[in-house]
C-alpha cells in the first residue's frame, strides 16, 4: 500500500504543485528515493552530500520524527504518513 | 519580572507594540528563568483575544545526545522546536512570532538564527511572514528583547527599528 507524503509549501514548486505524493516503500529511505526519483530537482533539497536528510529538513513519520526513530531506516507501516517540514532552529 | 523600561508609549511598530502590551514578555522570562541555563524556545499566537506564548520544548540537547557530530551545540547555546507541532498550530491559529532566549549574552540575531530562519538555497524565510524575537536572560531575568524580520532587499532578518527593550 502506498506512503503518502506531504510537502512542505517551500518545496512545491519541485513536485509540479503537488501538496501530497503517494508512492510505495519499505522504508523511509525508499520512499524518500522514490520521490527524488519521480522529482529529480527535490533530491537536493531533501538530501546532503553524505545521503542524509539535510540539517534543515525534518521528517516525520506520522508524529514521530525519524532522527529519534532509526533515521531513513525508518520502516513503514500501512497507512503512513511522512511529513516533509523545515525545521526550526537557531542558536 | 521584565518591566521594560521605554521612553515612549509605543515603539514604531505595531506588532511589538501589542507584544509588550499582551504581557507575554513576562510568561517568557519567566520560562527562560525556568529553563536556565537552556535556551527556551517558542512562539506567540494572535486571535481576537490578543497575543498569547506557546512554549515549545527545546529538544537541542536530544538531538546533540544523539548526533554530536551533526548536532554539536547543546541547549545552553542553540535551540531546535518540534517543526510538526508548529505547523498543526499554523493550521488553526495565527502564529506571528517565534521567539527564543539567549542565556547571558544580548538579544541578538546570531549567524545561527539568520541560518536557521532562511532557506539554504534562495535565502527566503522558512516561515514566511512570521518575526523572530530574542530575549536575553542574564541569571535568569531577562534584560532585553528584540523583534526581528525578514527583509526582501537584504535577504535577512533585520532588527525592526523601534523595537528595543530593555528591563
Amino acid at each position: 500500500m502506498p506512503v503518502q507524503i506531504r510537502i512542505p509549501t517551500s518545496l512545491r514548486k519541485f513536485t509540479e504543485g503537488h501538496e501530497s505524493v503517494a508512492l510505495e516503500g519499505a522504508t523511509v529511505g525508499q520512499v524518500l528515493g522514490e520521490l527524488h526519483s519521480s522529482f529529480p530537482d527535490l533530491g537536493g533539497r531533501l538530501f546532503d552530500q553524505e545521503g542524509g536528510i539535510r540539517r534543515f529538513v525534518n521528517v516525520y513519520v506520522n508524529e514521530d520524527d525519524i532522527r529519534f526513530l532509526s533515521q531513513l531506516d525508518t520502516p513503514l507501516s500501512d497507512n503512513d504518513e511522512i511529513s516533509i517540514i523545515p525545521a526550526i532552529a537557531g542558536g | 519580572m521584565f518591566q521594560p523600561s521605554r521612553t515612549s508609549e509605543t515603539t514604531m511598530d505595531s506588532l511589538f507594540d501589542r507584544i509588550v502590551a499582551s504581557g507575554v514578555l513576562r510568561d517568557i522570562e519567566a520560562q527562560g528563568a525556568a529553563e536556565y541555563p537552556s535556551e527556551a524556545c517558542g512562539v506567540l499566537v494572535e486571535d481576537a483575544d490578543g497575543i498569547v506564548a506557546v512554549p515549545f520544548e527545546n529538544m537541542q540537547d536530544k538531538l546533540h545526545a544523539i548526533d554530536p557530530e551533526r548536532f554539536t551545540r547543546t541547549s545552553r547555546t542553540a535551540y531546535n522546536l518540534n517543526s510538526l507541532k508548529l505547523e498543526r498550530i499554523r493550521s488553526e491559529r495565527n502564529v506571528c512570532v517565534i521567539y527564543h532566549s539567549h542565556v547571558e549574552c544580548d538579544a541578538y540575531f546570531s549567524d545561527e538564527d539568520q541560518a536557521g530562519a532562511v532557506t539554504p538555497d534562495t535565502s527566503e524565510p522558512v516561515i514566511p511572514g512570521v518575526d523572530y524575537l530574542v530575549i536575553s536572560i542574564y541569571d535568569r531575568k531577562a534584560r532585553e528583547a528584540n523583534l526581528y524580520r525578514y527583509s526582501s532587499q537584504s535577504k535577512r532578518y533585520e532588527h525592526v527599528d523601534g523595537t528595543e527593550i530593555e528591563a
